[in-house]
């Protein structure tokens, strides 16, 4: 089997959303995912990519989408000008192409995955793979998925250090820290009521974080 | 450059080592054996968020890509990308050392890993191969993992606490809360 | 734009686009497995066409009974379709559910292992579904059915569900059920506000026929007209349609005794308000994000905007909980991004309550069989059923509710809570199996052509 079929299985067991208990892919821990492509990139995307970079890091509009969306704990987009040389027997290979890594760590199905972002990352998508030969349009989502597939390698072994939380959960989860870090410190010197009071407050606030 | 490899505290490391002639399907059986032996020997390096060993061996390149000159790895690659907090030194060198039983059976099959691979040459040669980051995303990016796995178990437990609160009075309540957060 | 495609109605089996409604009041649903030659199958099928209800509109009258043809896909290899063209359907169907178990939540009591004799093993082959008006007609068809099989030999019927409607059209908990469909252009009910699309200002956009449909425009190819949905190779493919199956026990006396003790400790009403809390409309329909006090009595779950509703001014779930049942089935603009993330996901139902109902009151279980078939139509089953069931009723971290399943269906291993929002929040628990799996098919409903080639052995 080649790496490519390899993936293809693989992928086609987490193509739909929900836990995936017994014998889940090997990119898959708890209800982490990870997806790692790899992309030829054309010349004039070599000029392009490391302004489109600068400007995402510097624009956090641009990536405010990404954030709303809350489907990912970690991406990144990496631009391969040359492979880095340890001596033979490894063969010298001068790279004619700049080749795209991307890899993302994210939650829920790969299907509802790329569908989120074809549908509301469109341009966003056009501008990090545009100049990636062989890229579709995000829409319509079919030929996009399948070109992600394509060139989508299988890992062998995937870790989270906290495999069923996802990003709500986590990012709730730091929100209520700050939240209830007061009510700790206070909650034994006061009195029962005001206690309770304080308490039902925090909960209101809170809510949407349990 | 380092600077694209960090969003808040969080740092993405990328190595991309070549893999030696004839070692790819032990070493792709190797790291899949991990989860079938149910092992995770990355927990060791506490400061991990999320992590892969990933083997590359070609470049996808189809004709209707109308690419003008195919081009593909000239060697399978093993990529290791980890999502981690704080400075890479010294993840780097938590990680040799954490993972020297195991560094052995994975860079060991990569060609010019040092013939004893922990500490300081394991992280020069990983050091060597590392690809920088062009645009890093980090959800959560001022979090270390510590924090992120305290919160999380605080959350599970408010929520019980919630649900059981329910229904109690005014003292037992404090009281009981007093003890499950306040003293914890 | 190609969503205008008229559809042929004659080419589909009916019920699918349009519902033939509550005059029907008993079902069953008969599972046939093929123990005789391919030949002989395909001769008993071949019978059945003739008598076959399809899409063009009555003209004459309702019919007396109709009858609809669904197979799986061990029935299409039974009745000789080659494997390489049964190798053209789609991963989850040729799986089956019983496979796919984990991700829809079939677990603990729910598992495959614990479903009725018959379902899900491999041995059903056809569904013949059978509807009628009256009893009587209702035995007479059924006694039909077998007499054919007979004649022909070799047939048998591995697993029956006869199902009733119930009073008022609701189902065993007590709620209306049914009335809230897709709006599909070219359907009866494209121009119905609330079932499709929602956009700017109130409006909606019906969906594109090929959602649920195959070998009509889907939504993607919006995108690209060139493009028609993935499905199985001509003849099979056209007018065809997939098909969920599924047999849920409810527990009614164990629902009715966790909310009335829940509902003690429940500072927002009664029991009442609680169910209409967690499921996201009142026993009557009434939606609870436009009635959040009461139900409005006057609610008609026919009527033209019965489902004209949106969450997006009740974004903290307040007035309906975020992780209601009917939020968390069709979340319509709840997600943002203006439905984007919703609108690939809708499913047709026609499913029907089986057994006789528990009598108002009565908390302990009577140890009768009583539950809801649910039936959905779709072109994929993985992208619209099980991306529902196992990501949204499941789980609810799309919701931003973490692990939380849906209080009705989702199994008690979750978080065992749902948070009724509120100042303050309500958690109600615990959440127990209130609804049990009992067995389920993946199926699929082949267009009148399609069925005619099966029978003649032309599929390819």
């Amino acid at each position: 089997m080649t790496g490519r079929e390899r993936t293809q299985a693989a992928v086609s067991v987490v193509s739909s959303a929900g836990p995936v208990a017994t014998n889940p892919p090997r990119n898959v821990d708890g209800v982490a995912i990870a997806i790692t492509v790899f992309s030829t990139v054309k010349p004039w995307g070599r000029a392009f990519l490391p302004v489109l970079f600068r400007l995402s890091i510097c624009v956090p509009k641009l990536t405010a989408t990404l954030v709303r969306l809350s489907f990912v704990h970690f991406a990144r987009w990496s631009l391969v000008k040359q492979i880095p040389y340890n001596g033979p027997p490894q063969p010298k290979q001068k790279l004619c192409y700049a080749h795209m890594y991307f890899e993302s760590n994210f939650n829920g199905g790969w299907e509802e995955y790329i569908d989120a972002f074809s549908h509301i990352m469109t341009s966003g998508m056009a501008a990090f793979w545009g100049s990636s030969f062989g890229f579709p349009k995000a829409l319509p989502v079919g030929p996009f998925k399948e070109y992600i597939s394509e060139n989508e390698s299988g890992a062998s072994h995937y870790y989270s250090a906290y495999p069923q939380a996802t990003i709500t959960m986590i990012r709730s989860a730091l929100q209520l820290d700050a939240r209830l870090a007061p009510l700790k410190r206070d909650a034994e010197r006061m009195d029962p009521e005001a206690f309770q009071a304080a308490y039902t407050k925090m909960l209101s606030d809170v809510q949407r974080c349990l | 450059m380092r600077s694209f490899n960090v969003s808040g505290k969080a740092y993405g490391f990328l190595a991309m080592t070549p893999i030696k002639p004839g070692e790819e399907d032990a070493l792709r059986a190797y790291l899949e054996g991990f989860r079938d032996r149910g092992e995770r020997p990355l927990s060791k390096v506490s400061r991990t968020h999320m992590a892969r060993w990933v083997i590359v061996d070609e470049f996808c390149c189809k004709p209707s890509y109308k690419q003008r000159r195919p081009e593909t790895l000239a060697i399978s690659s093993l990529v290791f990308s980890s999502n981690f907090d704080g400075d890479l030194d010294s993840y780097l060198d938590d990680l040799c050392s954490a993972l020297a039983p195991e560094a052995g059976e994975i860079w060991g099959r990569c060609i010019g890993c040092p013939t004893k691979a922990r500490g300081a040459a394991l992280k020069a040669y990983l050091k060597h191969n590392q690809i920088h980051c062009g645009f890093f995303y980090a959800a959560y990016g001022d979090a270390t993992v510590g924090k992120v796995k305290a919160c999380l178990d605080q959350r599970e437990r408010l929520i019980a606490f919630a649900t059981r609160g329910q229904g109690m009075n005014a003292a037992e309540l404090q009281k009981a809360f007093v003890e499950e957060f306040a003293r914890r | 734009m190609t969503t205008g495609a008229q559809i042929d109605l004659g080419d589909l089996q009916g019920d699918i686009l349009r519902a033939y409604g509550n005059a029907y009041d008993c079902t069953s649903y008969a599972f046939v497995r093929i123990e005789c030659a391919p030949e002989q199958a395909r001769a008993w099928f071949s019978g059945l066409i003739g008598h076959v209800t399809t899409a063009e509109p009555w003209t004459a009258g309702k019919p007396v009974t109709t009858l609809n043809i669904a197979v799986t896909a061990a029935g299409l290899l039974a009745l000789g379709v080659s494997e390489q063209i049964v190798g053209g359907f789609s991963t989850e169907f040729k799986q089956g559910m019983a496979e796919r178990a984990e991700r829809l939540g079939d677990v603990g009591v729910s598992a495959p292992a614990n479903w009725e004799e018959g379902i899900g093993s491999g041995d059903a082959h056809v569904l013949l579904t059978i509807n009628a008006q009256e009893v009587e007609d209702h035995r007479r068809a059924l006694g039909k059915m077998r007499k054919a099989m007979a004649a022909v030999g070799g047939l048998r019927i591995v697993f029956q569900q006869d199902t009733a409607l119930l009073k008022g059209a609701r189902e065993h908990f007590g709620c209306a059920d049914g009335f809230a469909q897709p709006a599909v252009l070219g359907a009866s009910d494209a121009k119905a506000p609330g079932g499709g699309v929602p956009e700017k200002e109130g409006r909606w956009r019906a969906l594109a026929p090929g959602e649920f449909v195959l070998g009509y425009p889907d939504e993607d190819t919006l995108e690209d007209p060139k493009r028609l949905p993935r499905a199985p190779a001509a003849p099979l493919g056209k007018s065809g349609t997939y098909m969920v199956w599924r047999k849920l026990y409810q527990d009614v006396a164990l629902w009715r005794r966790v909310l009335r003790d829940a509902a003690m400790l429940y500072h927002g009403g009664d029991e009442h308000k609680l169910q209409a809390k967690v499921v996201g409309r009142w026993a009557n329909g009434t939606p609870l994000v436009t009635h959040p006090d009461a139900p409005d009595p006057n609610f008609d779950t026919a009527a033209r905007n019965a489902n004209d509703f949106r969450y997006s001014g009740d974004l903290d779930g307040r007035r309906c909980p975020i992780g209601a049942h009917v939020r968390r089935c069709n979340p319509r603009d709840a997600l943002g991004f203006e439905g984007a993330l919703t609108f690939r996901h809708r499913m047709i139902r026609r499913g029907m309550p089986y057994g006789v109902p528990l009598a108002d009151g009565v908390m302990d279980d009577d140890g009768a069989d009583r539950g809801l078939v649910f039936v959905s139509f779709q072109a994929s089953i993985s992208r619209q059923f099980e991306a529902v069931q196992g990501g949204w009723l499941n789980d609810g971290n799309i919701f931003g509710l973490g692990h939380d399943k849906d209080f009705l269906l989702g199994d008690p291993d979750g978080t065992g809570k749902m948070t009724i929002e509120g100042d303050p929040p309500f958690f109600l628990s615990p959440q127990e199996v209130f609804v049990k799996t009992r067995g389920g098919e993946y199926l699929f409903v082949p267009g009148m052509s399609a069925l005619a080639a099966i029978a003649d052995g032309t599929t390819g």
